[in-house]
């Protein structure tokens, strides 16, 4: 039985972090209407962020309030290159934006790969194991609560009002170029902080772990939730880091359909369900997403 | 003059020729995607995989003692066909939702034979055996092989039937009319979804001549091997400005020659960082393209 | 000194590469002031709008708001000093309810910070609060009350043109441009537009500038009309001087153009 465990709780714990990374595009993308194809970028300089602090800076004091400071660490480098990516990468809109992104992705990469101190192509090891699943969901939480009432309040009508008429929301006294920034940096910082729970959590970090593939697999996330739902990316997330284990229950072979069955996956949604499983709506529960009375 | 000077203008005249070579294939490549751009505005991540399906027909034909001059048609028609069941089945139904849902179809359709390529034909890479003997000819200090020299040759000639093929044929004459304003031409009788068709065709069969010619060059093909040249031939279409076939094959041969630089002068582990950077740069300073001219958005 | 006008545009221009769009337009607008723009297709109207409200940036010349230069400002800049707008092509936030359509036009007069938002602070709470009864208020006035939680987009033509102009007012403008309102409408619809515009100029005492293709719309209500052609302005005066000036009858029934614009 406890096997079992040692297999369920380290799911568990990825799926809490993807679920993060998936809330985080999810205002980018599904919220704020920015296509963004370099998540994979923010997630890798969160990650190696936390690790190097794990590694070179860390005192000695009790793991949680490392974790708690590595994650912050994480956060805030993360919401820095999100600023620096995404100031000039937001005067583009549609394709191009996902292309630029896609680019500095891909670049982050190969800087990673290049750096000595990081490990450079042989991976960064040894960090050390502080993530837990208690904390991992302790961050899920807090960010859940953070985007509900973001969406809520007027900033969140801002970012929504971007995504469907940039034009009109500017001329409606919007600073649409502060919102989308603003969902940039803070998807970036969710990221940054998934990436540190995800450093302290695998104690290994390897440049490859961050690939546009991986970019590819969070945006799946949210279109299958359906773009712009928050419980929709949830879902998402839930969904495909459990499948890949069910998927290698049935054996091998199937596992190493994985990827085929993903990119029919996101075509199949494409054309026939391009609003994902849940759309633009919510799932329900405990009232969370009660609109205010009127 | 100081001896190091020469050594270093022999070096970047090396880097040029190899620059050049390395640049045509992009440019080969780029002229597809910036005529399926042209057409029907999308960015057609698949594109780079025509690249790879035409390496791995490529190395079958030679493989069965084909001569060349069999292999580049067969391979260009092989790969131009898959392309036109792609778009068929996959983005003529999806045409009209928007540019964004399109991309991630396009994504998907790469990630499909990216992955399926590996499933079927293994992951890892088979050699590409040459079918003729490599020779390198020496001029002054700069070298260049046979290899290159049809690299740039044949490319030189597809690049020649293009232009004439775009500009002066009754078919060229109609894709010019659909890129333009495609209600417009359907209403002057021109078939536009053959002709979407038909640029697919095209944009795949010259990536697939690009993929054998790669396979020459580096002597190996593997399923993966699409995805980044197919990224940079997309970076060298809007380095020239995407949708103008002349940019596509400036892009890329600036391109070529920008990262054998960077590659020579500096260090190579940048060579895959030189795109996006040059991306980035070109997005912010001069979207349109080099060759471009800019647009707003209609209020 | 004080400033009489509320907006003026003091020669400005245009250009695309080498297409002059809008040659050195002057417009001049007092405060209660309802002024026409008319010209025919393509005379660069739209244009001209664009440049009021900071979407494109006039090549030469300025356009001052009370005296001060806003020719290089931002839309949203403009909007805030009091500038409102519709679109020609009504550019609503379809998947947003009729509702907060206006909450977005109308949030930055009421703005709480980014944490407060987030606690749901008190302060918040009530800054919310006064903007939702102020954007209900303008939704009873344009007869949307009972639609307030529609998503847009499902509203008919006629009422969305209507939402339009009430997420315009909800910024709390002095001035409103209205970019071709009548678009589309037929004559019943024409009329009870007619009577809007003229109940929001004495309503809310602002100035109004409007582009119409329908000359009966304009001449109906506006106190002065300018008229453009081929990005110049050919004719400026009250609606009985636009109508008998052979600029303007040659601009609209001169050889080249079609009668339709009539």
């Amino acid at each position: 039985m406890s096997g079992f465990f040692d297999y369920l709780i380290p799911l568990l714990s990825n799926v809490g972090i993807f679920i993060i990374l998936a809330l985080g595009l999810n205002l980018i993308n599904g919220i704020c209407g920015q296509f963004s194809l370099g998540h994979a970028g923010f997630w890798a300089v969160g990650a190696y962020a936390a690790g190097a602090y794990g590694l070179y800076f860390a005192p000695e004091i009790p793991n949680f309030i490392n974790l708690f400071i590595s994650c912050l660490v994480g956060m805030i480098t993360s919401a820095l290159f999100g600023l620096a990516i995404g100031i000039p990468c937001l005067r583009l809109r549609g394709d191009y934006l996902a292309i630029a992104t896609l680019g500095f992705g891909e670049i982050i990469r190969i800087v990673i790969m290049n750096t000595d101190k990081l490990g450079g192509p042989r991976g960064m090891t040894n960090i050390p194991h502080w993530t837990n699943i208690f904390w991992v969901y302790a961050w899920v939480i807090l960010f859940i609560f953070i985007i509900v009432n973001f969406l809520k309040g007027p900033h969140g009508r801002a970012m929504i009002s971007v995504r469907e008429d940039e034009i009109a929301s500017e001329s409606m006294g919007i600073n649409t170029f502060k919102y989308k920034t603003m969902a940039v940096v803070i998807g970036a910082a969710m990221a940054g902080v998934a990436g540190a729970l995800f450093a302290h959590g695998q104690q290994f970090l390897h440049p490859n772990n961050f690939t546009f593939m991986w970019s590819v697999i969070i945006l799946l996330m949210i279109i299958l939730g359906g773009l712009g739902s928050v419980t929709g990316a949830i879902l998402g997330a839930i969904i495909l880091t459990i499948l890949p284990e069910l998927l290698r229950f049935m054996g091998t072979t199937i596992a190493e359909w994985r990827m085929v069955i993903y990119s029919l996956l996101l075509i199949a949604l494409m054309l026939w369900r391009p609003s994902g499983i849940l759309g633009k709506r919510e799932i329900n529960l405990l009232g969370l997403f009660k609109k205010g009375k009127t | 003059m100081s001896q190091n000077f020469i050594y270093l203008c022999y070096d970047i005249l090396q880097y040029l020729v190899n620059g050049l070579a390395q640049g045509s294939i992009y440019a080969l490549v780029a002229l597809g995607y910036t005529m399926v751009y042209g057409i029907i505005k999308l960015i057609n991540f698949a594109h780079g995989e025509f690249y790879m399906i035409g390496a791995f027909i490529g190395l079958y034909l030679v493989s069965l003692k084909l001569p060349l001059y069999l292999v580049f048609p067969l391979a260009m028609i092989s790969s131009g066909l898959i392309a036109v069941i792609v778009e068929r089945l996959v983005y003529k139904p999806i045409r009209y939702a928007g540019k964004i849902p399109a991309l991630i179809t396009a994504l998907g359709a790469s990630l499909f034979f990216q992955f399926g390529g590996q499933l079927v034909i293994g992951a890892d890479s088979k050699s590409f055996e040459l079918p003729y003997q490599d020779k390198t000819y020496i001029l002054g200090e700069v070298s260049v092989t046979s290899t290159q020299l049809i690299i740039m040759g044949v490319t030189f000639f597809l690049m020649l039937f293009l232009w004439w093929l775009v500009k002066h044929t009754k078919i060229g004459k109609a894709m010019r009319a659909t890129s333009f304003n495609r209600d417009a031409a359907e209403l002057m009788g021109i078939n536009t979804d053959m002709i979407i068709s038909f640029t697919f065709f095209l944009g795949a069969s010259l990536a697939g001549a690009a993929g054998v010619l790669v396979g020459m060059y580096t002597n190996t093909v593997n399923p993966l091997m699409g995805m980044i040249p197919g990224l940079k031939a997309f970076i060298a279409a809007v380095l020239g400005g995407i949708g103008i076939i002349p940019g596509a094959v400036l892009g890329g041969l600036v391109l070529g020659v920008a990262e054998n630089l960077v590659v020579g002068l500096w260090v190579s582990t940048y060579r895959d960082a030189v795109a996006f950077a040059i991306l980035i740069l070109i997005l912010l300073f001069k979207p349109s393209g080099l060759l471009g001219r800019p647009t707003g958005e209609k209020v | 000194m004080s400033h009489p006008y509320i907006l003026e545009a003091d020669q400005i221009t245009m250009k695309f590469g080498g297409l002059t769009a809008v040659n050195k337009l002057s417009l001049k607008i007092l405060p209660g002031d309802l002024v026409g723009l008319i010209g025919p297709n393509g005379a660069g109207k739209t244009t001209a709008f664009n440049m009021l409200t900071g979407i494109y940036h006039p090549t030469e010349g300025e356009v001052r708001l009370l005296g001060e230069n806003i020719s290089k400002l931002r839309p949203y800049q403009i909007t805030k000093r009091g500038v409102a707008r519709t679109f020609q092509n009504i550019r609503l936030f379809k998947e947003m309810t009729v509702l907060e359509n206006l909450l977005v036009a109308g949030q930055s007069t009421y703005q709480s910070g980014l944490i407060s938002s987030i606690l749901k602070t008190s302060q918040f709470k009530k800054n919310e609060e006064a903007l939702r009864n102020h954007c209900l208020e303008l939704l009873k006035i344009f007869k949307l009350e009972k639609k307030s939680q529609f998503l847009s987009k499902n509203l008919p033509y006629g009422e969305q043109r209507r939402l339009e102009i009430a997420r315009a007012m909800a910024t709390s403008p002095q001035l409103l441009l209205l970019d071709e309102p009548a678009a589309g409408m037929n004559p019943q619809e024409t009329k009870e537009l007619t009577e809007l515009i003229r109940f929001i100029r004495n309503h809310f005492k602002m100035a109004i500038l409007l582009i119409e293709h329908d000359m009966g719309l304009v001449m109906d209500v506006c106190d002065r009309i300018s008229v453009l052609d081929y990005g110049e302005l050919i004719a400026y005066g009250n609606p009985k001087e636009i109508q008998n000036n052979p600029k303007v009858i040659e601009a609209y029934l001169g050889p080249k153009e079609e009668e339709k614009d009539l």
